[in-house]
């Protein structure tokens, strides 16, 4: 195994592994930082069984997702992970209280769409892959994914309209 | 009220990872890797790699190989062409770099295209061989890509390429009008292009350096497909 070709898979993916574990782990970066550098390690011991033929989008979000399963299970939680996913809550009150409302919204339009939808945004539009590159990693066609990621935004645009109508701008907390 | 992709791409903003931890995370897997792989060429390969050079070594030796290796000539069916392809494989392990891998693969395409004439020649060219220079043309386009190299150096590259995909346009054409000589009608050749198009378009490679190859590679073929479907049969 070429430790140049690791080199290439590991820039090309460590965004979206990184931020595949962000969003689903309150959004705090130390958790989601010590995930993903245990997700290369195992990928990386388990690089040399990788077949070229198969996506490597797939496989690397599969390691991933077991090992965010993992993750879950020794806390005692579920291992559900669209149960954890785009929840904004962090465990730091500052992080809570900084966060633009906006951001808030969007998490939770992203929780309003079916699973197949928020992967094909949450892929597109958070993790930056190609359609392509989605399309292959699950299986399904280029057209088809661009469709549903067009479905999926005008969900969320009608989801989000009338609420941020609601939302008035907020202001960093105040020292007391 | 933002754009909802505006709202999306100020979340991906707010997510990315510390370029310090990512350089941080790179330095453990690279000592991971050492300690894992404590040697870059493992013994399986090694002698996998001396037996080749063994074989490569008694074709050259005896001149049979200098003659296949060099030779136009030898083409796809002749007894000599997995020689080639032999010492091509083991030539092509010494590019470590992509820089020199780009100029490797820029070799092999015109090694591809001198066979393609040859062929053509003898009346053997097909759709098989266009899609072996594509493929070299694909991968020395994305080895440019990937290369850290001064703008001198890629432009000479990019140029090759250029007019490497000059010379596939004109062998496209001129393969037409071969096979238009003769009869059934030929089936549509603009794909025959289509593969290093899509394969340009999608690479790595500036705007301006794909435009570059893309308008060389245009075919006026409307015209010729017309008449082509206006010519009696």
């Amino acid at each position: 195994m070429k430790k140049a070709d690791f080199r290439v898979f590991y820039e090309k993916h460590v965004d979206a592994v990184y931020r595949f574990v962000y969003f689903r782990a309150g959004s705090d970066r130390q958790t989601a930082e010590d995930l993903t550098s245990e997700i290369f390690l195992k990928a990386l011991k388990a690089f040399s069984g990788y077949d070229p033929k198969k996506s490597e989008t797939a496989w690397i979000h599969t390691i991933a997702r077991n090992h965010l399963k993992n993750f879950y299970r020794d806390r005692k939680q579920t291992e559900d992970l669209d149960a954890h996913a785009f929840h904004l809550e962090g465990e730091n009150e500052q992080d809570i209280v900084s966060r633009t409302d906006t951001a808030n919204l969007v998490a939770r339009a992203m929780r309003v769409l079916k699973k197949r939808e928020q992967t094909v945004v949450e892929m597109k539009y958070l993790q930056g892959y190609k359609y392509k590159e989605i399309a292959r990693a699950l299986g399904r066609s280029a057209g088809s994914v661009r469709v549903e990621a067009h479905r999926a935004m005008k969900k969320m645009k009608a989801f989000l309209t009338p609420q941020q109508s609601r939302v008035k701008p907020t202001r960093a907390k105040e020292n007391i | 009220m933002k754009d909802i992709k505006k709202q999306l791409s100020e979340m991906r903003r707010g997510s990315e990872p510390d370029k310090a931890f990512k350089k941080a995370l790179w330095v453990d897997l690279d000592a991971e890797f050492r300690r894992q792989y404590p040697a870059f060429f493992g013994f399986a390969w090694k002698r996998a790699f001396a037996a080749s050079v063994i074989v490569v070594f008694v074709f050259v030796s005896t001149g049979m190989g200098t003659y296949a290796y060099a030779s136009p000539n030898v083409t796809s069916g002749h007894t000599l062409y997995p020689v080639k392809q032999g010492i091509e494989e083991v030539e092509q392990r010494f590019h470590a770099s992509p820089q020199a891998r780009a100029k490797f693969h820029a070799r092999m395409m015109d090694r591809r295209l001198r066979e393609g004439q040859v062929m053509l020649e003898h009346g053997r060219l097909d759709d098989k061989h266009f899609i072996l220079i594509a493929d070299e043309m694909r991968l020395s386009v994305s080895e440019i890509a990937r290369a850290k190299q001064d703008p001198e150096s890629r432009a000479e590259l990019v140029n090759r390429i250029n007019m490497y995909g000059e010379r596939y346009r004109a062998l496209a054409e001129r393969t037409v009008r071969r096979v238009r000589e003769q009869s059934p009608p030929p089936e549509p050749i603009r794909n025959k292009i289509d593969h290093a198009r899509v394969y340009i378009s999608e690479s790595g490679l500036d705007e301006e350096e794909k435009a570059i190859l893309l308008r060389r590679l245009e075919l006026r073929f409307d015209a010729e497909t017309a008449s082509q479907a206006a010519a009696p049969r």
